[in-house]
């Protein structure tokens, strides 16, 4: 064999390793098909190129690229300015459909960033490759934070702002509980029919007693903060796996040190 | 100081005629032949057993500080790519290609062979140091890579057998960590340390004294000068691609 | 076929040439006098080179690790991983190569000059053995000094590692210093000097049994050289992975019979 041949094979075996390496990292990916959605997105935290699709928790796709697309509104007239080209596989593609959800989620011990796509209801209509779909914006920790801030000063408010009537309500569920006592006691005596019409009675006050507390709390005020208190903890939700795995990753680390 | 301003000299004199030295094909293979089919067997074979250690040594390491090694194979696959593809490689070929090149040029110095070169109006440098330099800086560029790839496939192998995390688990944990750019990254700093090898050893080869103990000299020190100064260039360019 | 049979032969050649200097040492032992000349004259010419070699490989784990460990914010262990990778593996390993170059090559280079030269010949002749007067002194100065050059290499890695932890990850070598203890148990001390011996042995060996092989002039003395540092090179990998290994299945005996 003729030393310039052996030098060749040398040289395309190097460039084929090079090859199986982009194959192995997902740049060149030339025997998948896929499907390409756009999604929107106002805030898409910690998101990169390459980041990995996952459908039910198994991988089937990537971010593709990400573009700024400020001029875009949804078909709603929402402005949604950041867009999200991914890569869904073709074995996957049938889950997607048009109520599946896109959510921006973190997952390992260093966290690392995916897009989870929330398998669809089989009677939704299946996706059109390329359709643009909103995503649901994550959570935003810093916006997060100073939303509770307003809430815990809005409470203190609350609170403070009705100091008597929060009294005053404690001091009329106290006497309707004696009044129910009473009633109990004697229902529990008697249990003849010359009673009934005082049972009766105490029965209507006690409804009244009731209305007047349930009014207490129907103010507007009060639903505001139901709301608030609401929103608040539907957010926690997601963000309490991370936040927890993150304190006890922190403690160990000193408690190794130390 | 005298050798330094000879090697600087050296140096010069090659960047200088390297744009009017014609392109010998069968000169050039010929080298590259030498160096990277020549070494590959040797590189290949250390790097396969570099990789067993390091995928032992790492999860020696990760069990110490985290108690879980599901981070061993990304990060045997930084450590290789970023140096011990590039590093042994270049390492190896420096006493087989570098200490070559100095015996070989010794030789012909002192035998007189590169004063006849210079009767006869050929330039020593254009006919002797530039196909080596290129065919070394090819050559290694190749090998970096062949070594690097060999390395982390031989990684993922013992991995599956050592810590049973399969291929698929070894890519994935690998992707947190590596870039596409880190291999080509490692064919670089290859290619960087093979310019270092021939220049260096062509350096000490025009300097051969007389004599059996003269060339035993000159292959001694173009071997020890190359080494260092491959480990100190490593340093240098780890520093340049981290932080910049 | 006959380059895999070549290489038996140079496995087989270098461990009889072993046994007849350990043999030799027995039977005839030399001056210890030139022993302790050999080994001052081989540490003093290495130990600069070893000493750059060492802090530069500290220097280079130490920038690896950083990128790492900032990522997990641990950076606080920056000291004792970098010590004990350094320790255990990279150090043995790469000062070893270096030790190759410069011990092992220049040995090989003078008995081969000696050799070709006739001048070991013309000590046969004068009635003295070459072994005694010649290998001897130099295998075991070989040994004596890498042990303590790689030692040396080990402690300016660490001193290396100290230096550039402290100018690019911002951890003060008190700091580095101090977690050392913590990841840096006596095993992996034991291991890297253990896998310094080791090395040690293999260089003498090659070196002295090259040396002593060498034909055919100045370009003998050449190949004689290369061969050297190649095989040298090769058997350090090697037995680096060997050691590793034992040392697992040793250590593990150890925590369980403890």
């Amino acid at each position: 064999m003729k030393t310039e041949t052996k030098v060749g094979i040398l040289a395309v075996g190097a460039a084929a390793l090079l090859l199986v390496f982009a194959m192995m990292m997902g740049v060149l990916s030339p025997f998948s098909q896929s499907h390409e959605l756009h999604v929107v997105y106002n805030y898409a935290g910690g998101i990169d190129t390459g980041s990995p699709v996952r459908v039910m928790g198994i991988t089937v796709g990537k971010v593709r690229s990400i573009s700024f697309d400020p001029g875009y509104r949804t078909p709603e007239g929402e402005e949604v300015k950041l867009r999200l080209t991914i890569s869904v596989d073709k074995k996957a593609w049938a889950s997607v459909r048009k109520d599946s959800k896109f959510y921006i989620n973190m997952a390992g011990v260093i966290g690392e960033k995916f897009l989870e796509v929330s398998p669809g209801s089989v009677e939704a209509e299946p996706l059109e490759d390329g359709t643009v779909v909103r995503g649901e914006d994550p959570p935003r920790i810093d916006q997060l934070i100073s939303q509770s801030y307003g809430l815990a000063g809005k409470i203190i408010d609350l609170v403070e702002k009705n100091e008597g009537s929060v009294s005053n309500m404690i001091l009329q569920l106290d006497r309707l509980t004696t009044n129910f006592n009473r009633t109990l006691v004697l229902l529990d005596k008697t249990s003849k029919n010359k009673d009934m019409v005082r049972l009766l009675d105490n029965a209507i006050k006690i409804t009244d007693d009731l209305a007047h507390i349930t009014g207490g709390l129907r103010s507007k005020k009060a639903e505001e903060t139901y709301e608030l208190v609401h929103k608040l903890l539907h957010r926690l939700e997601p963000l309490d796996a991370a936040a927890i795995r993150k304190f006890l990753q922190e403690e160990g680390v000193r408690a190794r040190i130390l | 100081m005298k050798q330094l301003r000879h090697f600087f000299d050296l140096v010069a004199r090659t960047l200088f005629v390297l744009s009017s030295t014609p392109f010998r094909m069968k000169e050039f293979s010929r080298q590259l032949y030498f160096v990277a089919n020549g070494s590959l067997p040797i590189v290949l074979f250390c790097v396969g057993f570099a990789a067993i250690v390091t995928i032992l040594e790492a999860s020696f390491h990760m069990k110490l500080v985290i108690q879980n090694d599901s981070m061993v194979p990304g990060f045997a696959a930084l450590l290789i790519l970023r140096e011990l593809g590039p590093v042994v490689t270049a390492l190896l070929l420096t006493s087989r290609v570098g200490a070559g090149f100095t015996a070989e040029v010794g030789l012909m110095k002192t035998t007189e062979q590169i004063d006849a070169l210079r009767m006869l109006g050929i330039d020593p440098v254009q006919y002797l140091v530039v196909p080596r330099l290129i065919a070394t800086i090819v050559g290694t560029f190749l090998l970096a890579l062949l070594a690097s790839m060999t390395c982390l496939l031989g990684a993922m192998f013992v991995t599956d057998i050592h810590l049973g995390y399969s291929p698929a688990m070894f890519l994935s944990s690998m992707r947190v960590f590596v870039d596409f750019q880190d291999l080509l990254l490692a064919g670089l700093k290859g290619a960087v340390f093979g310019a270092v090898i021939p220049l260096v050893s062509c350096h000490f080869g025009f300097l051969c004294e007389e004599g059996a103990e003269g060339v035993g000299k000159a292959t001694t020190q173009s071997v020890v000068v190359s080494s260092v100064s491959i480990i100190v260039l490593d340093f240098i360019l780890s520093y340049v691609f981290s932080y910049v | 076929m006959s380059r895999i049979f070549f290489i038996f032969d140079e496995i087989g050649g270098a461990l009889l040439f072993l046994k007849e200097i350990l043999g030799g040492l027995v039977r005839r032992p030399c001056r210890w006098k030139d022993v302790v000349d050999q080994t001052w004259s081989v540490t003093l010419q290495s130990l600069p080179t070893t000493a750059m070699a060492g802090f530069f490989v500290g220097a280079i784990m130490a920038v690896q690790f950083t990128l790492q460990l900032r990522d997990f914010g641990a950076l606080g262990y920056l000291g004792g991983l970098a010590t004990s990778g350094t320790i255990r593996e990279i150090g043995p390993l790469l000062i070893a190569f270096m030790l190759s170059g410069k011990v092992g090559a220049f040995t090989s280079a003078e008995l081969g000059t000696m050799k070709v030269t006739e001048q070991i010949d013309a000590i046969r002749c004068l009635g003295a053995d070459p072994f005694q007067e010649i290998i001897q002194p130099r295998f075991l100065g070989i040994i004596i000094s890498s042990s303590l050059l790689l030692g040396l290499g080990l402690l300016m890695s660490i001193g290396g590692g100290m230096f550039l932890g402290g100018i690019f990850a911002g951890v003060t070598s008190e700091e580095y210093l101090r977690h050392i203890p913590t990841i840096l148990a006596w095993p992996s001390v034991v291991l890297g000097f253990f896998k310094c011996l080791l090395f040690a042995l293999i260089l003498a060996t090659i070196c002295t049994y090259k040396g002593y092989m060498t034909i055919g002039g100045a370009r003998g003395v050449g190949r004689s050289v290369v061969e050297t540092a190649v095989s040298t090179m090769v058997a350090i990998v090697v037995m680096d992975w060997v050691a590793s290994f034992l040392a697992e299945i040793v250590f593990t005996l150890v925590r369980e019979t403890l």
